[in-house]
């Protein structure tokens, strides 16, 4: 019936303010229908009145012993029974079909549906097991796992991390429902995350956040200074403060045009009783340095770079005057300069170190109840002199000021220092250049008699920094503040209706600071400014939001049978963004770090993006006989981005607003009657759900026409129209189906999770040229479809289950396809560094595009014969010849191949999207100990290693890996690497697939070890030791130093790696203590 | 039991809050401003709204800074496309595209026409929000950012319709997709109708004056506007109409008192009566921007990463001048008195030069290898923090030259040759030895006015670069001709060549050939001077040219 309405309501779509009040009538009629419905079951109340009388038999799973004082509750928990010694238990249930909720000390919670019997036996599990049956934070609050309708997964042991940001979990914990792609080595720098494909091309891709019911803004696309960083919101939360985190793939209409993404909940830790409890947890872990990949040794480095200069046609004297081909010792200076072994990784590379403590307590009375937490997080990176200072603290307090009102208060306030390097291919990066610098050269200078100094060596004849040097004077910092006060009045009105406001108010700030000394790195060309020697960046991010959701919840049961929460809320949101950058060179000295506006090239930029928006939601969950369920939900959002006349929604009030509706059903099949004999079935819920969800990543003023400041020479300020009105631009729209099904068998032996999902993302913003009357370059625009179909799978199989000895596994499979099916505009290929990605019709986001190769020439006869060319900038054609890449001439759309390696001879060559990735898990316990053991994998997946291209091109005075030790040099040699020549004038290092790699591994994540000290004292209640390890062993054909990175959270730059510092082994010890 | 106590009254606080919330939730909606946004560094179009002086400083400045966009598109279009400057083995496809009339479409020196419509469409805004009644010290100051925005527009829209064929004339801002979608599918005109509708648009503000912004480091603000008249003139010239044309531009060197100086000759030291070799090279004062010379340039710094890149493309010999472009200096007859004569314009020193940094020395005649010394003369900064730039689309020379092409046209090449040898002064004009008297009317029309005593120092074009040719009568003379039409054709090609001595890489070079072919309806006169610098496809490039739809830019 609401499915119908809201078929309704869209077709009513029609930007007519007549048609809205139309609608909000609708709105209401909706409204009233529901609680009619419900008014009338109310006067109809179920079959069973007097209620039934069952029996039943607790015991533990493997010893089949009873399990006394085992509570057992029925679903609304109003009626509950103990079982007595010997495990029995009898209660008094109204429904046949009702559900009995069982929970006892150290065993899982556990649901057994009666199914009409008159007796049960149920077997309880250790609760060192996972298990099904629990509590999750769903879009509505909290629920029992087993009656969400949507595809929520949580995880909720988060006791043992060794990680720093909430992100890292996710990829161990929730590996197949989150496709969470690490950034980097630095610690904390999270992880790309993708729900259920990709479901943008050109906004956010990246799901929404709700820390304790507050959207926090992403950042997705914020921009750190230091090369290689990226601002990761998540790294503001202490993971030992968080309870739980959900994360929410479907029926997230509720978040309206926030949700495409899915969403991603986060709740923090509150005091649950009176009783003051303390937890001090403690670790320390040491990270080791990377594995180089394989370059050449300083002789053959030698040979190569002599090569090199007799390509560029030098001959005798120009080649003299080069001093690494000095080979007179006499000459000391010079000689001695050029002939050492310096291990460069050495000069960079340290073994990191991490220290983390945290305490929190928590307790309270009746009138108010505390949770306090202080952490300090302490780290050093892998790289020399990087790490980081985080110090955070929170206050989550609930107080009672009537039986009726009660006041939830949450402060968070976190700091974090840090001390960055640039990272990746770039020649201020120490880490890229300790890979690339000559390993026969001395970080060290010598004197003319030849002795070495300690002063560092400056830039070599290579013009390759030197990587001690730009470590030793380079400033990279970061600090980072944030801030956050919230209030949560709940007023109950009546005992079903709640009156509830969720108020908060953030404060982010970034300061970043960056120098990049003189000397020590090579002098670049600033094309259109001139020569930088060094160069000072300054910039300031502040985000502040306030964020307030005020909602009436309305929850009712009206007997055994019906049972309803409907939620009518509010939510609105006003952010405001903003950054200033400057830039300057030149400051001519290495001791002048700061800007002054006195050097050269200034460059000042930033954005102020006040962004607000307004939903008004409605969510209905209804609950028949405990079996059939019903959610529903619906947001009309509006937003200070939408056009004010945008096609997908409607008009009102002069703004242009999105309705998003969704409804999911559960049938949970094992609490029928007709159930009754098939006992290998514990349990059954069949889930399906379909909704519209949107995405308003749109840039800020993008519906606007506005003027920009331009300068003219370098004084005046100018104002330029730089943007048309758009009033039609709008949220995407996300159309998303799933069908679920959860299993439980063999007595809960084995359980299964299965979706399958479909969506169909439209109105995808895409940049569409202007008309050239305009003046302008081009304006963002919806056009355009993408879907992605596929599955999850996650099953967990109880192997062991002895009375010391149990062992469970997971296994979690995520696939899925993404496909664009239209576009309205042409196929366009977008750059990504040297490498093009195509954004295509048929294709899937993201794929590669270039040249396919077949191997090298390996003679002239063999280049001749083949009579491939290429056009050169002055019009001239010249011939492939032996050595180079013999790439595919692809034909013309006539059929003709013309033999000139071109554009039109692109083609798909990689795809870095997964047919499969996520984990497999092990907990084994034995006793005391626990060991716990995570693999992640990732299967299919294409990348583009950039790093490579950058160190297999032979075109340059950098230090190439040892695979140019097979590059072709004689006539008539086989082998798979070109000839190295000066500048690649033949561009055999073009973007090609010679860098598309199969991306495919399976990785140890984690595996750590833990004991419960057997101690139980009056102070303490626990202590539990801990060591882990990370990323311990890695199986990959991949040849860059690490399969798992991320360059960017743009779709586009998806497997490619940018040469980012690679994840590596690492060690913990962990204590525990709970008082 | 507190509940059920309270039932009753809760339901009707329920009833209450429920009416409250719901009318609360439509009418925060209802609030219009509730998602509104502002911005501090983007300004939205009803906040600008040009009723100050200083908004409409901010929208010329942007103009300006847009205008730097098309300035090297206006040089390299302007010339590649002529005879005078030529692409080297250095040079990459694009230029060499130009060069050859074969440009594609992602050329980025005429992939641009969106530079010229923001231009365009950023004067539109001004011309169409500005308030021209605002009255300071008893004058409608604002009649001045109005008019200088007409002619910004008109000379863009020139620009525009000669390189690509036509443009889409528009006068409303455009400020919208939709807008800008209707208006793109509108019929294109062509230069001579956008001549007559822009000829209509800037007429009644010819008399405005400009606006005055002050300086900029070295550059004069007052240099960054087009004259009216000046525009005009040039526009009356694409209609053909002379009289109207030889009036403004009389008007304008009367008015803004732009004289040919004497101060500006090169000329060569004579002792004994006979060359010394030295020579002084005062002209090139022409392209200084303290020198009253200019009269609109484009400028622009690099340091803010403007790129304006003719001085680097010359220096890289990407761009070079063509061995018709030396000759025609070398061949050239430097006159000093009746015995002492002998070849070669001064001119050559300094539009071009073998060296970067300095001229060449007059005794060592090299035979290639020169650069566009023009472009580095026209830097008027260059330190280590940044390079000031300039290109000068229009200049006193170029308006007398163009004077020379109206007045010849209206059948006087008497007078039209005395802009280029005397000097356009009172004693030329009652000499009828340089002016003979078919060629004067009672009364004297206006554009024959000089006898102000402004003008009384006004030299010819020539004694730039030709010593006094002023008192040659035995070179630079009209040949007895059959008729006043065959004198005309022959001052007109006198006044062309002179214009590539004097102008040679300024810009206007190919647009001057293409008025001319028009005006004779002889596409091959255009075609026969182009392909002259073509040395390995001239016959292509010939044929090519002779259909005046290659000399247009494909779009």
């Amino acid at each position: 019936m609401s499915m119908k309405i809201i078929n309704y309501l869209n077709r009513l779509n029609m930007n007519s303010d007549a048609f809205c009040f139309k609608q909000i009538a609708a709105f209401s009629i909706l409204i009233l229908l529901l609680s009619a419905s419900s008014v009338k079951s109310e006067n109809n109340p179920a079959d069973i009145k007097g209620g039934k009388l069952i029996t039943g038999l607790v015991r533990d799973a493997h010893t089949k012993l009873p399990v006394s004082a085992a509570q057992i509750t029925v679903s609304d928990k109003s009626i509950s029974a103990v079982t007595d010694e010997k495990g029995k238990f009898s209660i008094k249930i109204i429904s046949p079909t009702a559900v009995l909720y069982i929970s006892a000390y150290d065993y899982n919670l556990s649901e057994v549906p009666v199914r009409g019997r008159d007796s049960v036996i149920i077997e309880l599990y250790s609760n060192q097991f996972s298990t099904y049956f629990k509590t999750v934070e769903g879009v509505s609050g909290i629920a029992d796992n087993s009656k969400l309708v949507a595809s929520i997964k949580s995880v909720d042991d988060l006791s043992q991390l060794n990680v720093i940001a909430a992100d890292e979990v996710l990829q161990s914990a929730l590996g197949a429902d989150v496709r969470a792609i690490s950034r980097s080595g630095v610690a904390g720098m999270g992880a790309a995350l993708f729900i259920r494909g990709i479901n943008s091309l050109n906004a956010n891709a990246q799901p929404l956040f709700v820390v304790d019911g507050v959207i926090w803004a992403n950042l997705y696309d914020a921009e750190s200074i230091h090369q290689g960083f990226f601002s990761n919101p998540l790294d503001n939360i202490d993971v030992n403060d968080i309870e739980n985190i959900s994360v929410i793939k479907d029926g997230t209409s509720i978040y309206g045009s926030k949700a495409a993404n899915g969403v991603i909940l986060i709740k923090t830790k509150r005091a649950r009783s009176i009783v003051t409890k303390i937890g001090l947890s403690i670790f320390s872990g040491i990270t080791t340095r990377p594995e180089s990949v394989p370059m050449m040794n300083g002789e053959n480095f030698r040979i190569y770079a002599s090569d090199l200069l007799k390509s560029k046609g030098f001959t005798g004297n120009d080649i003299s005057n080069y001093g690494f081909l000095e080979t007179d010792p006499s000459n000391l200076k010079t000689y001695n300069t050029n002939h050492n072994v310096t291990d460069w990784s050495d000069q960079v590379y340290q073994n990191g170190l991490t220290n983390s403590y945290m305490i929190n307590a928590n307790g309270g009375d009746e009138k108010a109840l505390y949770y306090f937490s202080l952490g300090l997080t302490d780290n050093k990176g892998i790289v020399k002199t990087t790490g980081l200072q985080r110090i955070n603290a929170r206050f989550n307090a609930d107080f009672k000021l009537s039986d009726a009102f009660t006041m939830g208060l949450n402060i968070g306030f976190n700091h974090t220092e840090r001390t960055l390097i640039d990272d990746g291919i770039s020649s201020s990066s120490p880490t890229w250049i300790s890979l690339v610098k000559s390993p026969f050269l001395s970080p060290f200078s010598f004197t003319t008699n030849g002795e070495t100094t300690t002063d560092f060596a400056t830039t070599d004849e290579f013009d390759t920094g030197n990587p001690i040097g730009i470590i030793d004077y380079s400033i990279n910092n970061l600090k980072k503040f944030r801030f956050n006060i919230g209030i949560l009045p709940v007023y109950k009105i009546t005992p079903d209706l709640t009156l509830s406001s969720q108020f908060d108010y953030s404060l982010y700030k970034t300061v970043e600071g960056r120098y990049v000394p003189m000397h020590f790195t090579a002098v670049r060309y600033l094309p259109d400014y001139g020569y930088s020697m060094n160069e000072i960046n300054s910039q300031v991010l502040r985000n502040t939001a306030i964020f307030d959701d005020t909602r009436l919840t309305y929850e009712k049961k009206f007997d055994a049978d019906n049972h309803l929460k409907a939620i009518l809320g509010w939510r609105y949101m006003n952010n405001y963004y903003e950054s200033d950058y400057v830039e300057e060179h030149n400051s001519g000295s290495n001791n002048n770090t700061t800007i002054t506006g006195a050097y050269n090239f200034l460059q000042v930029s930033g954005v102020n993006n006040s962004t607000r928006s307004l939903s008004n939601y409605l969510n209905v969950d209804y609950d028949f006989k405990n079996r059939y369920f019903v959610s529903g939900a619906m947001a009309i959002d509006g937003s200070s981005r939408f056009g004010k006349a945008t096609e997908g929604g409607f008009s009102m009030f002069g703004q242009s607003w999105g309705v998003f509706p969704a409804v999911n059903v559960g049938w949970l099949v094992s609490s029928e009657q007709f159930m009754k004999d098939i006992d290998f079935v514990n349990f059954c819920k069949i889930r399906g759900g379909y909704g519209l969800t949107g995405n308003d990543g749109i840039s800020d003023y993008e519906s606007m026409a506005y003027f920009s400041s331009v300068r003219f020479m370098n004084k005046a300020n100018g104002l330029l129209l730089s943007n048309l009105e758009n009033s039609g631009v709008q949220w995407e729209t996300t159309a998303k189906t799933n069908v679920g099904l959860d299993l439980s068998l063999l007595k809960e032996r084995l359980s299964f999770t299965f979706d399958y999902f479909w969506s169909n993302t439209s109105d995808l913003l895409v940049m569409k040229n202007l008309p050239e009357v305009s003046g302008l370059g081009f304006y963002w625009d919806n056009g355009g479809m993408m879907k992605n179909e596929g599955f999850e799978v996650a099953a967990n199989i109880k192997v062991l289950n002895f009375k010391k000895l149990k062992w469970e596994l997971g296994l979690n499979v995520g696939h899925y396809q993404n496909i664009i099916t239209a576009l309205p505009v042409s196929n366009y290929t977008t750059r990504v560094f040297e490498g093009e990605v195509l954004t295509a019709v048929g294709q899937s986001a993201g794929v590669f595009y270039g040249y396919k190769t077949n191997g090298i020439f390996a003679t002239e006869a063999q280049a001749a014969d083949a009579n491939l060319r290429m056009l050169n900038p002055d019009g001239s054609y010249t011939q492939f010849g032996a050595g180079d890449v013999i790439f595919e001439d692809l034909a013309d759309k006539d059929g003709n191949k013309d033999g000139i390696i071109n554009e039109i001879d692109k083609q798909v060559i990689g795809n870095p999207n997964p047919d499969f990735y996520g984990t497999v898990t092990s907990n084994l316990s034995f006793g005391r100990f626990a060991l716990n053991t995570v693999f992640t994998y990732s299967y299919g997946n294409d990348v583009y290693n950039y790093q490579r291209s950058m160190l297999e091109a032979g075109s340059g005075f950098n230090n190439q890996t040892t695979s140019l030790l097979r590059r072709w040099t004689a006539e008539g040699q086989v082998t798979d690497q070109p000839k190295a020549v000066y500048g690649d004038p033949m561009g055999n290092a073009r973007f090609s697939d010679r860098w598309i790699e199969d991306g495919t591994y399976v990785r140890l994540k984690t595996i750590s070890l833990s004991y419960a000290l057997p101690i139980k004292s009056n102070y303490i209640e626990g202590i539990n030791i801990w060591i882990s390890a990370n990323n311990l062993l890695t199986l990959t054909n991949y040849l860059g130093s690490d399969p798992e990175f991320s360059a960017r959270n743009s779709v586009y730059y998806q497997g490619v790696d940018a040469g980012l510092l690679p994840q590596t082994r690492s060690y913990y010890l962990g204590v525990k203590f709970n008082l | 039991m507190k509940y059920l106590l309270n039932k009753k009254n809760d339901m009707k606080k329920f009833n209450k809050i429920m009416i409250f919330l719901l009318l609360s939730s439509f009418a925060l909606t209802g609030c219009s401003d509730l998602l509104d946004v502002d911005s501090n560094r983007e300004v939205f179009v009803d906040e600008y709204q040009l009723k100050s002086a200083n908004d409409t400083l901010y929208s010329m400045f942007a103009i300006f800074s847009q205008l730097e966009k098309i300035a090297d598109s206006y040089v390299l279009l302007g010339e590649l496309r002529g005879d005078l400057m030529t692409v080297t083995d250095k040079s990459g496809l694009y230029l060499k595209e130009i060069n050859n009339f074969n440009i594609s479409a992602n050329n980025p020196y005429a992939n641009n026409i969106k530079d010229y419509y923001s231009v365009i469409n950023n004067c539109n805004y001004v011309i169409h929000n500005i308030d021209t009644s605002i009255v300071k010290n008893g004058n409608k100051v604002m009649y001045k950012e109005y008019a200088a925005c007409k002619a910004i527009r008109a000379w863009t829209y020139m620009q525009i319709a000669l390189n690509y064929g036509s443009a889409i004339y528009y006068d409303k801002p455009i400020l919208t997709v939709i807008d800008a979608e209707n208006i793109q599918k509108e019929q294109a005109k062509t230069i001579t109708e956008l001549a007559t509708i822009l000829i209509e648009d800037i007429k009644p503000w010819k008399d405005i004056d400009e606006p005055s912004l002050g300086s900029i480091y070295t550059h004069y603000n007052s240099d960054s506007f087009f004259p009216i008249r000046f525009i005009l003139g040039d526009l009356y010239l694409w209609l053909g109409q002379y009289e109207n044309a030889a009036n403004e531009y009389h008007d304008l060197m009367f008015k803004n008192e732009y004289i040919m100086r004497s101060d500006l000759k090169s000329s060569r030291e004579v002792i004994n009566k006979a060359f010394t070799g030295n020579f002084s090279v005062n002209w090139l004062y022409s392209f200084n921007s303290n020198f009253p010379e200019v009269i609109t340039s484009i400028a622009a710094t690099n340091e803010y990463g403007q790129q304006f890149d003719l001085d680097s493309l010359t220096l890289n010999r990407m761009i070079a001048p063509s061995e018709v472009a030396i000759n025609n200096w070398d061949k050239q007859m430097y006159y000093h008195s009746n015995s002492l004569d002998t070849l070669g314009d001064l001119r050559k020193y300094g539009s071009v030069s073998v060296s970067t940094d300095q001229l060449f020395d007059i005794n060592t005649v090299p035979t290639t290898n020169y650069y566009i010394y023009k472009f580095i003369l026209m830097n008027p900064v260059s330190d280590t923090k940044h390079t000031d730039k300039e290109i000068m689309p229009y200049r006193i020379t170029l308006l007398y030259l163009r004077y020379a092409e109206a007045v010849n046209r209206l059948g006087k090449p008497n007078l039209a040759l005395a802009v280029l040898k005397n000097g356009l002064n009172t004693n030329s004009l009652i000499n009828r030895k340089i002016i003979p008297q078919n060629e004067l009317s009672d009364p004297l029309p206006n554009y024959m006015n000089f006898s102000d005593i402004l003008f009384s120092g006004n030299i010819g074009v020539r004694m730039h670069g030709c010593g006094n040719v002023n008192t040659d009568t035995t070179y630079y003379v009209i040949p007895k001709l059959d008729a006043i039409q065959d004198s005309v054709l022959y001052v007109e090609d006198l006044i062309q060549q002179e214009l590539a001595l004097e102008t040679a890489f300024e810009g206007n070079r190919f647009h001057d050939l293409m008025r001319i072919a028009i005006r004779r309806d002889d596409p091959s006169y255009l075609a026969n001077i182009v392909s002259e610098k073509h040395t390995d496809n001239k016959q292509v490039i010939k044929a090519k040219l002779l259909d005046p739809i290659n000399w247009y830019i494909k779009k």
